[in-house]
């Protein structure tokens, strides 16, 4: 299992990704010009560039 | 000792008096500036008095390198520096009412580091002009409580540039607050982005174990890290070593003035750019507590939430919520709970979330949504975050 998971929305497109730290789940962004500064999103582009796989969405 | 006796005070050249005297002890004065700051809002740190706390509680057991809040916008982080806990604390100076305190629990190596730190948006710093020929000063005054004495380093990290400067300041009595000034040099290299993202990150070091090189007393390009903690004593070197701090500010200039208090509802504002807590499970729940937004059943099996930010926020942001079943429910027409939340459309003034219900309804229909808050365990929070 991957850190991140893919999840869509109404139109069936990945839309953002979710994650679990240290006992709180997070969910990130991964559309639209504003999540590009998001540091959430900005780690997990770096996680991408090092070659990992996200997990498809259910 | 004497008086100066005068009604008004004018300069050579001036058609006016810059300042006037009244006969009952007040007088008129025309300021234009606080020691080459604004006359208001001086301070560039947002949360300097530690009034809010967002996420709430303290933590313990920190012996990773993860980035921890004690308040909203101050980071501590550390490696090395043994296990300690990291606490929002009441203890503070005359005229505050929280600091933030780090204390050792078990004494690490004596290598590593550790340190507060603030990342601050380079839109926010554009008043430095730093890069320019008419760069300005940089006056950090704060207050700091430490069982350890010794010599501190203030170290300011440009990351636009990669460049550095540090300056060493002194803690003269045990456990005692002190209030301490350090002025900056200015820059006339290296000018700082004009947008939302972070162009300047200030430490408040505790403990920098390796050390090699010389301090950066002037604006300098950035090489190792080893060179900017050089001559910060280790103020967490033992079981029971704590460095408390609060009241910091930054202004430009080269006169640290007073600290500029803020009400809390100012204060608040500032912080929900960077995180807006929805709601924090303290000891106790609250039953059920509105989110902020109605649910719509887009499917029998999905609900979807809009919900509009209280300030903009910095970016589009992530959301924080409870990793436990059932901690929502929506009531469209007899209520359903949810859990795992997804982020659909998120930008800076507003976001769309979803989640999978718990059993089918009828698609199409709206219903009001709470968050099941006697359901939550303790510290378990649902927020928005863009911190930098």
């Amino acid at each position: 299992m991957a850190k991140y998971k893919f999840a869509k929305n109404q139109f069936g497109e990945n839309c953002s990704v979710s994650y679990e730290e240290n006992g709180h789940r997070y969910s990130v962004p991964i559309t639209g010009s504003d999540c590009t500064s998001n540091i959430d999103y900005v780690k997990y582009k770096e996680w991408l560039d090092a070659g990992n796989v996200t997990d498809p969405a259910d | 000792m004497s008086t100066l006796k005068v009604d008004a005070i004018r300069h050579n050249s001036a058609t006016s008096d810059a300042i006037t005297m009244a006969s009952d002890g007040t007088c008129t004065a025309k300021l234009t500036d606080v020691g080459g700051a604004a006359l208001s809002h001086r301070n560039v740190l947002r949360n300097g008095a530690m009034t809010i706390h967002q996420r709430g509680g303290n933590t313990t057991g920190i012996n990773d390198t993860q980035n921890y809040f004690g308040a909203d916008g101050w980071y501590y982080n550390n490696g090395g520096a043994g296990t300690v806990t990291l606490s929002h604390e009441t203890d503070s100076p005359d005229g505050f009412s929280n600091s933030i305190k780090v204390t050792v629990t078990s004494a690490g190596t004596s290598s590593g580091y550790a340190q507060f730190y603030q990342k601050i948006e380079g839109q926010d710093l554009q008043r430095f002009a730093k890069g320019s020929s008419g760069a300005k000063k940089f006056a950090v005054s704060f207050y700091i409580k430490s069982k350890v004495t010794g010599n501190f380093v203030l170290d300011l990290y440009d990351s636009d540039n990669a460049r550095s400067c540090q300056q060493i300041y002194t803690v003269n009595a045990s456990q005692t607050w002190e209030r301490k000034t350090v002025i900056i040099p200015a820059d006339t290299t290296g000018a700082w982005d004009n947008d939302n993202n972070a162009s300047l990150q200030i430490y408040w070091k505790v403990f920098a174990g390796t050390q090699s090189g010389t301090l950066h007393t002037t604006w300098q390009a950035h090489t190792t890290n080893a060179d900017r903690g050089v001559g910060q004593v280790n103020a967490l070197a033992a079981n029971g070593d704590y460095v408390q701090i609060t009241g910091l500010q930054m202004e430009v200039g080269e006169t640290a003035t007073s600290f500029e208090h803020k009400s809390y509802t100012e204060e608040i504002a500032k912080c929900q750019r960077y995180y807006y807590l929805v709601y924090r499970r303290g000891s106790s729940g609250e039953s059920n507590l509105s989110i902020g937004g109605l649910g719509s059943l887009y499917s029998a099996n999905s609900v979807y939430i809009d919900l509009q930010f209280p300030t903009q926020m910095r970016t589009g942001p992530s959301i924080e919520f409870p990793s436990g079943s059932n901690r929502f429910m929506v009531c469209p027409t007899n209520c359903v709970s949810f859990s795992s939340l997804t982020v659909i459309h998120s930008h800076k003034n507003a976001a769309c979330i979803s989640a999978t219900l718990s059993s089918s309804k009828t698609a199409g229909h709206v219903g009001n949504v709470f968050a099941r808050t006697d359901d939550w365990s303790e510290g378990e929070r649902f927020a928005f975050i863009s911190e930098l």
